[in-house]
């Protein structure tokens, strides 16, 4: 009676802890959403949203509000951005929502609009915690799913940008939500669990073509599953419903594909290797043409952004998993059925995880594909490090249960966890800045530090303040950063007073200036700050340089 | 068979890791080179390289030693007797 009593409090405390850590992110994420600046996609975001809601509404009588999407559209001029009918690998699944919500809301006022989709971004990203904490539900022991789900959600850069970033936070979301559904599907290989799982992997494809990897690696794992279990045979019709379900479900949420949906969905494949602009990123110090990366770009980018506790959590259950696998693969026997690759379904999700990774890994890595903006095109990557992390920490828990030390490993996370909220707060809004402790000041600048332009609203403000009198202010720009996208937040007066003159020095009073550039700065002398600008203001992140104003010496 | 299949795929993977480190990086440097060589930007290096060269030319009082500009006389005369 006492043991089953104790047991009830146990399940209630654990309870109640998941539900305070979920009501606390949720009211964290809505207290602060405001306070992130304008990502230089954010416009884009917005103007993509509208296009398809036009094109969709084009199907039926709605004339009132097509006019009205229009009128918007007419409004979204900026010729910065590229045609939109070339882009069109680009998903739709977040931007008609967000312009749906919009209209829904009536919001006219651009600061309004702009933070209404950050707050859109922040709960998906919110459900893919959720869904996180599900799945490790599945799999692992409470006290480990917590803790894990804590890690998940105190990723530094993967937080700050679950504020603004509508294409690689939401395509994260739906990775995890596909994961969780195929983790459902080792248990349970129903049809409702595969439609379910369809839908998702179907989402997944739409915000990113990349997540075509889904159900590829489902199908190939299904393949490496018969090997290991020949009575799988039966479920093959079961595949080939999943398969041709997705294909379903991607033409019905995919307007693009409504008009032809095999040669569409061939072209946005082949549209895949042209998204990303072929410029020069800064890394270690160099002006690097992004075709020509170098194969430490991504491991690096990782290991400085994320926090040690992530590092070395995953590097203990990568190996884990690797040597168990290794253990299994050498004691295979034939045609003895008995020793398979993995035992039971939680070995299976692991191997089948870990997998996808290092395939993943290896393809980007080694194909050279053309990246920019630190490793931001790989965030989904987080899910598969965090995981591993958390089969790291299971290891972990493991020992100390062994060794009668549980409550040292859960007061050393507590610590941990602390510690990594505070550096959250230290670097808000910037968290999408974040560099880990192990980085010197000197080397977090010998990188790309605000591609998204973050930093511009910050920079406006600094220079309202400054010049608070009437005058028109001329600012040059020693970047790639396109300022003009920050300035539309702003009201009109304040948006008049600033005149952006590019790279016409001569005439600048100020020039805001960063490491963002699209040419090699050595070579190409167009960012040079001219020698009559001193350095007026630098605006730093524990050592990392986010921007610096010259002023023209007078 | 399964064994078979296994050890295929780890050797599949090993050899495109190798291959990729060894002769893919070799073929990556030199494309990268060939594509620096052939961009706009090292165009423009060149040529303002070439305009300095031309500039710190004419601030000097004798560009070519003696030798060299007797040299390069005789060569245009005899272009010039060859092209009539």
């Amino acid at each position: 009676m006492k043991i089953s009593l104790s047991k009830i409090s146990e399940n209630k405390i654990y309870n109640a802890t998941n539900t305070l850590l979920f009501i606390s992110l949720f009211i964290i994420g809505t207290l602060t959403f405001r306070d992130y600046g304008i990502g230089i996609d954010d416009k884009f975001h917005r103007l993509n949203g509208f296009y398809w809601l036009d094109y969709i509404l084009s199907f039926t009588n709605l004339n009132e509000l097509q006019s009205l999407v229009r009128l918007k559209l007419l409004d979204i001029d900026d010729n910065s951005f590229p045609l939109i009918k070339n882009w069109i690998g680009y998903g739709i699944i977040f931007d008609v929502p967000a312009a749906v919500l919009e209209l829904i809301f009536k919001l006219d006022n651009p600061k309004e609009y702009y933070e209404l989709r950050h707050y859109f971004n922040f709960i998906i990203f919110f459900i893919g915690c959720i869904f996180f904490y599900k799945l490790l539900s599945l799999r692992f022991e409470r006290i480990v799913t917590f803790f894990g789900t804590c890690l998940y959600i105190l990723s530094p850069r993967i937080y700050g940008e679950s504020f603004y970033n509508m294409k690689d936070i939401v395509f994260l979301t739906f990775l995890v939500i596909s994961y969780y559904y195929c983790y459902k599907c080792f248990l349970n290989f129903s049809i409702k669990n595969l439609l379910l799982f369809a839908f998702i992997s179907a989402v997944s494809i739409e915000t990113r073509i990349l997540g075509l990897y889904i159900p590829i690696s489902f199908l190939s794992f299904y393949f490496l599953n018969l090997l290991e279990n020949s009575h799988e045979k039966k479920n093959l019709y079961k595949i080939f419903f999943y398969l041709l379900s997705t294909f379903f479900f991607l033409v019905l949420i995919w307007p693009y594909l409504w008009s032809a949906p095999l040669d569409n969905f061939l072209a946005a494949i082949n549209a895949l290797k042209n998204s990303i602009p072929n410029i020069y990123v800064f890394f270690n110090d160099e002006y690097i043409n992004n075709n020509f990366l170098p194969y430490s770009y991504i491991p690096l980018w990782i290991l400085i952004s994320t926090p040690s506790l992530h590092i070395i959590l995953f590097f203990i259950g990568a190996i884990y998993v690797l040597k168990r696998l290794y253990l299994r693969l050498i004691n295979i026997e034939k045609n003895k059925f008995n020793k398979h690759l993995w035992r039971g379904v939680k070995e299976k999700i692991d191997f089948f995880i870990l997998l996808n990774f290092i395939i993943l890994f290896l393809l980007i890595i080694f194909l050279n594909i053309r990246l920019f903006n630190a490793w931001k095109h790989l965030y989904f990557a987080n899910f598969y490090i965090v995981y591993m992390a958390v089969i790291g920490l299971n290891i972990c828990y493991i020992w100390s249960k062994r060794f009668k030390k549980k409550e040292l490993l859960t007061s050393f996370l507590i610590v941990m966890c602390t510690l990594l909220v505070f550096k959250i707060v230290k670097y808000h809004p910037y968290q999408g800045l974040y560099f880990n402790s192990l980085v010197s000041s000197n080397f977090k600048n010998k990188f790309e530090i605000d591609f998204t332009a973050l930093s511009a609203r910050h920079f406006f403000d600094k220079i309202f303040v400054i010049e608070n009198n009437y005058d028109t202010i001329n600012i040059a720009n020693s970047s790639w950063t396109p300022l003009v996208r920050t300035l539309d937040i702003y009201e009109y007066s304040k948006q008049k007073k600033i005149n952006l003159v590019g790279q016409d020095y001569a005439i600048a009073k100020y020039i805001y200036s960063n490491n963002i550039s699209e040419v090699d700065k050595i070579n190409n002398k167009k960012y040079d700050v001219p020698e009559d600008f001193v350095r007026f203001y630098e605006y730093k992140i524990e050592g990392a340089i986010i921007y610096t104003i010259y002023k023209k010496n007078l | 068979m399964r064994i078979f299949i296994y050890k295929s795929l780890i050797a599949a993977v090993v050899f495109f890791v190798i291959y990729q480190i060894t002769i893919g990086a070799t073929v990556n440097k030199a494309k990268e080179n060939i594509s620096y060589l052939s961009s706009d930007e090292n165009k423009n290096l060149i040529k303002n390289k070439i305009r300095k060269e031309l500039k710190s030319a004419i601030k000097k009082d004798n560009y070519l030693n003696t030798e060299d500009a007797e040299l390069i006389k005789k060569f245009f005369n005899k272009i010039k007797i060859e092209l009539k």
